[in-house]
């Protein structure tokens, strides 16, 4: 397969006539790269899905041809030129079930690899640390583990296109519900393309008896990757779900535009943690995913509490802003984030918590870390509307700098129209301390060692709110992305 | 040994040493002493590497290590231990996570096996015992809102568990009160012996009292201008360091 | 936009007769055009809604304009201390007192213009960032008059200088410029405070421009009093380019006015500056403030503090936005910017952007925003020493903006202002007088 996109366009233009006759032959792995509504029944149809999901889609796909790609003020020309969306293939599937990986066993050994290098072992991890898999590779389910303990306690977890089967009525009433499918550029695309994902129900008053976690890869050549999540909280209930990504290296760049919906519902508890090491580029920043991601929680019900906690080590770009809706009376939203950025990465990441509901209360703790050409923008909004009295939010937003190349931002909006509110901002910026690593250094510890340990120590307030095994593949992953910065 | 010849060090292309010349025989304790500016702090960074200055001539050789071919770290592995005038904090870095990095950083370096968690906070709490340091301290922040006396004991505390052949003390003295000063010198008392060397920095006789040094230098002005046994730190207590330079004058 | 306006403006600028500034009047009046009133929709002015003003037509005021004395007189501060009087953008020498001090050359900037305009060159709106703007766009097309205060190498300003900008409008709106260039040499000292004042509910907009210049080794001292009438919508530019080894300092105290928006610049050009922004707010009923400010680190060595509070009582609105911009090699910068904002109704509304950009690792930057009602702690403390809860209340927006007040230099601009503070307060009488 060619990887110029000038000449995929072309033939894309050659067969597109074929294409329109292309709809109906499901049998079709792929579809070639390019995006119409021919494309969008096509998926449809493929994953057998009902008439209101198909116009639903549909519709979403109508709404982003109106709509504008954004163009953050603050890098107004990024090096990788625009994204040409007609070049990306917006749905492929492995060969065929038979070649399908069975079990962990089956998993390319790359990707092992990878995470062997992290220190962790996926079949390890699975078997030793009791988490239920649900592997993706490309835009397909082929892996799960521990259902039957979840069934047990009536636990729903599953691929997004089961659940579309199974569970139509919940998946019915709750997608949009948290993000709408107009609600920006990226989540109108994922809704009209998206190809599958995970869905969690929790039903009312259970505790999910382990962390949830499924892991996603890109791994087909232009295959953009919509993946959809959804996840409710039932009253009562409590889930953990980690969310962990790895790529292996790629010369394309590629799109990822995920959607995350959360519904918290009374009483109620969601954890949602995310490692993301995506391939970044190479050091001129040439390579490396785009991560457009939506990412938002609403704590519908009163004493519902939804945390969103990340660590973003990858991708050449990556705007994410998980958000959370305080909706209901005494609710809660938090936000924990470690973005780290090097060669020429740039993430630009925060959130919203939009307080409408009494007493409700937010957190958020950021901490970026910018090395090399790194740019690390800290963006985020506080808003405390009129009805939500006594709302309360802290704000801490430390950036720390390594090299002279890099840069760090901060960009907060702090709205309040209530005067029962306590809302306070921090921020700092500084650089690793020289004196620091001299001290380390003096009691024997090597310099990249010492830089590691700072790190690490800087963003420790954020990896105490991952999972025990998560923050440990954390810490490996900051020492891993921060190899060759030390001058 | 800790051999130090015709040591010139500069900051920003101004010297700040002008020629040192120092040997510190296995078991011997040296102090150093001088006004305030005279270079012995400088002395101090230098001998643990501190890239801020550049050595223009000179040499250190502890052991038949020459250090000033191998960065701080290595120094350190090959024996050498600074007690810092500040020493530094380190926010979310625990002490016994640092503490049991370095050792066994150290240890690597010297093609020791390390020490795993049981052998290590066995040694913890022997070694935190010798400086009354207590333990809970070492799940904090590295010098995290330590009092300037709780600082200083933990320097010895990790002075005790590196078990350097070279010891630096940069005015641990300082910031003291008078308790806190007894405890750091009997930790370093406990921890003299016939193969470690210890070079106290100060500026005041007062904790010569409590570790009685075999030799007394005087740094005035980047260069050590007399050297004489402890009665010399008396002398200068009660003459002050101008006498020192009349009598050298006197001398000449 | 389809309003005649700003072909009005466009008439009025090209009508100023010729002289040294002409060019720059051209291009100012074609940027302007070019922006015009920008929506809300624009980040600069998301919290600034110009629809009232932007399709009214406003005239040039009457050149013939003088001031009631009597009803400026509230607006003075010492009898003594030198002042210039505008009244409506026209100057009035009968209340007019200042001349030149030694090494401090005081002149209208319409005499120099017609005089010796190469003395304006490379300063007048050199600094203020008119392209980005389309008050400040608005000011430097249409300016023909202000003052122009250059003090030279080694000099000191003896007492400060006060200029005092009366609106007071008429039947029809008007549009004034008010303009303020302060030049200070190396090694000189000086104090400017500026009033821009009025009582008038005419409908009146003013665009103030102040440009501050230090060369090496100045400390220079700038407050801005707004105090407009109930008609007037002030958008003011305030601009300060600092050498090395300098202090700079600028404080706006908004106290009246339905609109107050003030853009600050402060460029740190020469190492070992230290630039200082400060700013207090009042606003009651309907009242619109805006701060924006953005403090350019271009060179290492350099600090910069900037504070900003607003108290805001009934449906007032504050949007504050700071950004602290480090540039490549501007290492050691150390910068601190706070915005509190203090809520004493539940229908007012406060907005913060602190934002911080920075392209140099060893840095010292924070910022801090905080929004909320007064410590209920500190108030239960007071009631429990008897203190009523009004006063109790009182006391406390005093102690806040106390923390900006402390600062202001001179002493009787500090009294004006705890005085107007104190009026503005409830129970006042309980309150002891801070001098």
């Amino acid at each position: 397969m060619t990887t110029d996109p000038n000449a995929m366009l072309d033939q894309w233009a050659e067969q597109s006539d074929y294409r329109w006759g292309f709809v109906t032959d499901i049998e079709a792995d792929t579809v070639p790269p390019g995006l119409d509504e021919g494309v969008i029944r096509f998926i449809s149809a493929k994953k057998n899905e009902p008439e209101w999901l198909l116009e639903w889609r549909l519709e979403a796909y109508r709404h982003w041809l109106t709509m504008d790609e954004p163009e953050w003020a603050h890098f107004p020309d990024h090096p990788w030129g625009p994204i040409d969306y007609q070049a990306i293939s917006y749905y492929s599937a492995p060969k065929s079930d038979e070649d399908r990986p069975k079990s962990l066993d089956e998993v390319d050994p790359k990707l092992l690899e990878t995470y062997e290098k992290l220190g962790i072992p996926l079949e390890e991890r699975a078997a030793l640390a009791g988490v239920a898999v649900d592997a993706v590779f490309d835009s397909v389910s082929v892996a799960t583990t521990f259902r039957d303990k979840l069934k047990e306690h009536g636990v729903i977890f599953c691929s997004f296109s089961e659940a579309v089967q199974e569970h139509p009525e919940l998946v019915k009433q709750y997608l949009g519900s948290v993000v709408p499918a107009n609600d920006n550029y990226f989540a109108a695309l994922n809704s009209a393309v998206f190809t599958d994902g995970s869905f969690v129900y929790i039903p009312k008053g259970v505790r999910c008896p382990m962390e949830l976690s499924t892991y996603f890869r890109i791994n087909a050549l232009n295959t953009g990757q919509f993946e959809r999540t959804l996840i409710v909280a039932d009253d009562d209930a409590y889930v953990s779900y980690l969310e962990g990504c790895t790529a292996p290296m790629r010369d394309e760049n590629q799109l990822h535009a995920a959607v995350v919906e959360l519904v918290a519902l009374e009483n109620s508890e969601i954890k949602y943690s995310t490692i993301q090491n995506w391939y970044p580029g190479d050091e001129n920043g040439v390579g490396g995913i785009f991560n457009f991601v939506t990412k938002r929680g609403l704590c519908k019900g009163n004493h519902s509490h939804i945390s969103w906690t990340q660590v973003e080590t990858g991708s050449a770009i990556t705007w994410k802003y998980p958000s959370c809706i305080l909706k209901g009376d005494d609710s809660i939203g938090e936000f924990y984030s470690v973005a780290l950025t090097n060669m020429k990465q740039q993430a630009d990441t925060g959130t919203k918590m939009i307080h409408l509901g009494k007493n409700t209360r937010s957190n958020i703790v950021s901490k970026g870390i910018s090395a090399g050409h790194g740019q690390n923008t800290y963006r985020g909004m506080v808003n405390i509307r009129r009805g939500a009295t006594n709302a309360r939010n802290y704000t801490q937003c430390d950036s720390m700098l390594m090299g002279e190349e890099c840069g760090a931002h901060t960009f907060p909006v702090i709205e309040v129209s209530n005067d029962s509110a306590q809302v306070e901002h921090e921020a700092s910026t500084s650089k690793i301390g020289e004196d620091q690593i001299f001290y380390c250094n003096q009691r024997g510890i090597s310099p990249e060692d010492a830089v590691s340990m700072i790190v690490n120590g800087f963003c420790r307030e954020v990896l105490a709110e991952l999972p025990m095994e998560f923050a440990v593949e954390a810490r490996k992953l900051l020492e891993v992305s921060l190899e060759d910065s030390v001058g | 040994m800790l051999q130090i010849t015709n040591l010139h060090a500069s900051i920003d292309d101004q010297p700040i040493l002008r020629g040192i010349d120092l040997c510190i025989k296995d078991g011997e304790v040296h102090s150093l002493m001088g006004p305030n500016g005279s270079g012995k702090s400088t002395l101090a960074k230098v001998l643990a590497g501190d890239e801020a200055y550049e050595i223009t001539e000179g040499s250190i050789v502890l052991n038949g290590h020459d250090l000033l071919e191998v960065d701080p770290h290595e120094r350190a592995a090959a024996g050498l231990f600074m007690a810092f005038q500040y020493p530094v904090e380190i926010p979310g870095v625990t002490m016994k996570y640092f503490l049991r990095t370095a050792i066994n950083s150290i240890r690597k370096n010297r093609g020791q096996d390390e020490l795993d968690a049981y052998e290590f906070l066995s040694l913890v709490k022997e070694r935190a015992a010798m400086v009354e340091l207590d333990l809970d301290l070492l799940d904090r922040p590295v010098n995290g809102g330590f009092s300037g006396g709780e600082k200083k004991r933990a320097e010895i505390f990790q002075m005790a568990m590196l078990e350097p052949t070279a010891c630096i003390l940069d005015e641990t003295d300082s910031g003291l009160d008078i308790d806190a000063l007894k405890i750091v010198a009997d930790g370093v008392n406990k921890m003299r012996s016939p193969e470690r060397s210890f070079l106290v920095i100060t500026h005041y006789q007062r904790l010569l009292s409590y570790i009685v040094p075999d030799v007394v230098h005087v740094l005035v002005d980047g260069r050590i201008i007399r050297t004489g046994d402890k009665q010399l730190a008396l002398e200068l207590e009660e003459h002050g360091y101008a006498w020192v330079e009349q009598k050298n004058a006197v001398d000449a | 936009m389809t309003t005649n306006q700003p072909c009005t403006f466009s008439d009025r600028s090209k009508a100023i007769a010729p002289d040294g500034f002409t060019a720059r009047r051209t291009e100012a009046i074609d940027r302007f055009q070019e922006i015009l009133w920008p929506t809300m929709r624009d980040e600069a002015w998301r919290y600034t809604d110009t629809r009232p003003i932007a399709s009214v037509e406003f005239a040039a005021a009457d050149p013939a304009s003088t001031a009631d004395l009597e009803s400026i007189a509230p607006f003075m501060l010492d009898d003594d201390m030198p002042k210039i009087v505008f009244v409506d953008g026209v100057y009035q020498a009968s209340c007019s007192t200042a001349s030149n001090m030694p090494g401090v050359h005081i002149d209208r900037i319409a005499n120099v213009l017609a005089s010796d305009p190469q003395r304006l060159a490379d300063r007048l709106s050199a600094h203020a960032d008119w392209q980005d703007d389309p008050a400040s766009a608005l000011s430097t097309a249409l300016l023909t008059d202000g003052v122009l205060v250059e003090i030279e190498d080694g000099a000191s300003m003896r007492e400060p200088l006060h200029i005092i900008f009366v609106s007071q409008g008429g039947p029809d709106p008007i549009s004034v410029h008010p303009r303020v260039l302060v030049v200070a040499g190396n090694n000189a000292k000086g104090t400017v405070i500026e009033s821009h004042v009025g009582t008038s509910e005419h409908t009146i907009l003013t665009t103030p421009v102040t440009e501050l210049i230090a060369g090496n080794d100045v400390r220079l001292d700038h407050y801005r009093m707004v105090r407009e009438g109930e008609g007037t919508w002030h958008l003011g530019d305030l601009a300060l380019h600092q050498g090395s080894n300098t202090e700079v300092s600028s404080c706006v105290l908004a106290f009246d006015g339905p609109v107050i928006r003030t853009r600050m610049r402060g460029t740190l050009a020469g190492e070992h500056g230290n630039a200082i922004l400060h700013g207090l707010a009042l606003g009651h009923g309907k009242r619109h403030i805006e701060n924006l400010l953005r403090v350019n680190h271009m060179v290492p060595n350099c600090r910069s503090r900037e504070a900003f509070k607003h108290v805001l009582e009934d449906n007032a609105t504050a949007a504050f936005t700071g950004r602290i911009y480090v540039a490549e090699g501007a290492q050691k910068t150390d910068a601190v910017q706070t915005n509190r904002n203090l809520l004493l109704s539940s229908t007012a509304r406060s907005t913060a952007r602190p934002q911080l950009e920075i392209y140099a690792d060893d840095v010292k930057c924070t910022h801090g925003a905080t929004a909320g009602e007064l410590d209920p702690e500190a108030m239960f403390y007071l009631q429990a020493r008897g203190v009523p809860t009004e006063a109790a209340r009182s006391m406390l927006v005093q102690a806040f903006a106390g923390e900006i007040l402390d600062d202001v230099a001179p002493a009787s601009l500090r009294a004006q202002a705890m005085m107007l503070l104190r009026n503005r307060l409830p129970a006042a009488e309980h309150l002891a007088v801070i001098e």
